[in-house]
């Protein structure tokens, strides 16, 4: 699987959770703007914020900032995040060690 | 640990609350005039920040919860330069801002989980401003946030409405500041100071004036 399909399917798998409202970008916001002005001229570039992705030989590397509801308690929220991704990733026959970072950016 | 002076706080929290950097390149001003507009159109930089949500979320609040004020307070008396409304918005957008990462504790050593001191402020504000009456102003964490088992204490300025009981506001905002942040981070609190910085005149609600 490439990186843009497991990061497509790590996104879904993230904002499937009913506690996640949204997720923010990791990259510069200028990076972002500038992906959201190529979504309006290239057709299909998909503009969402979503899990970053790095594959190397020494491991992969996946982060995601997002936004949760607060009905539930954002420490378990975030958790239940990292464990979703890591299991993802080990489907996926990601290279180990499994480097994730999950940052609760807002609590609404 | 010394807790800065008033004066000072006040100061650097105007001149970082003027600094676009603190909300990803916005100012309170533009997401005020967001807000206005109604959110449209959908400004992409202002709604993929979290910081910007965070102070687009308290500047809704803080605007249903001072409409009766601010009625009030211009039938009473002409409004102040710089206003207490104002001084609120500034540290909404200087607390919206991401700030430090507090960790957020994983069995796995390659886990790296934190909520941001952005959105604990953001909780807090929202605790508070939730008690019938209280308005959060400043909302600080004192301690290092990062190390996990640090204890921090919490400032919290309030302004509550004229009439009510102000040490059963202060605690009763407590509570809820406390409840908040017993639910949703692993702080380890040492107090949660709060201080009433100002009473602010209020029109009665419809109800009251049926009751009286």
């Amino acid at each position: 699987m490439n990186t843009e399909t497991l990061q497509a399917r790590l996104t879904d798998l993230v904002l499937a959770d009913p506690d996640v409202v949204t997720v923010y970008p990791v990259r510069p916001a200028a990076l972002e703007i500038a992906s959201h002005v190529l979504s309006a001229v290239i057709p299909g570039h998909d503009q969402r914020p979503k899990v970053v992705l790095s594959n190397a030989t020494a491991g992969t590397t996946a982060e995601v900032s997002v936004g949760v509801t607060g009905e539930r308690s954002a420490t378990a929220v975030c958790r239940d995040l990292h464990d979703s991704i890591h299991t993802e990733l080990t489907l996926a026959h990601a290279t180990p060690p499994l480097n994730i970072t999950v940052k609760i950016s807002s609590i609404a | 640990m010394t807790a800065p002076t008033p004066q000072s706080t006040s100061n650097a929290a105007t001149v970082a609350a003027l600094n676009p950097a603190n909300l990803d390149g916005h100012t309170i001003e533009e997401l005020s005039a967001y807000l206005d507009a109604e959110r449209t159109p959908t400004n992409f930089s202002i709604e993929s920040s979290p910081g910007c949500q965070i102070a687009l979320t308290a500047l809704g609040r803080l605007r249903d919860l001072t409409q009766r004020d601010l009625e009030t307070q211009a039938a009473a008396e002409p409004a102040p330069a710089d206003s207490w409304v104002q001084s609120i918005m500034d540290r909404i957008a200087l607390e919206a801002r991401a700030g430090r990462d507090i960790p957020i504790s994983h069995p796995s050593t390659t886990a790296r989980l934190a909520v941001s001191e952005g959105a604990v402020r953001g909780l807090m504000r929202a605790a508070g401003d939730s008690i019938p009456g209280v308005i959060v102003g400043r909302c600080i964490l004192h301690g290092d946030v990062t190390v996990p088992g640090e204890p921090i204490t919490i400032t919290v300025d309030i302004s509550v409405a004229w009439g009510e009981n102000l040490h059963d506001a202060a605690d009763r905002a407590r509570s809820a500041i406390y409840r908040q942040l017993l639910k949703h981070t692993e702080l380890t609190l040492s107090a949660i100071h709060i201080t009433v910085q100002d009473m602010r005149f209020t029109r009665p609600r419809r109800t009251e004036i049926k009751e009286s």
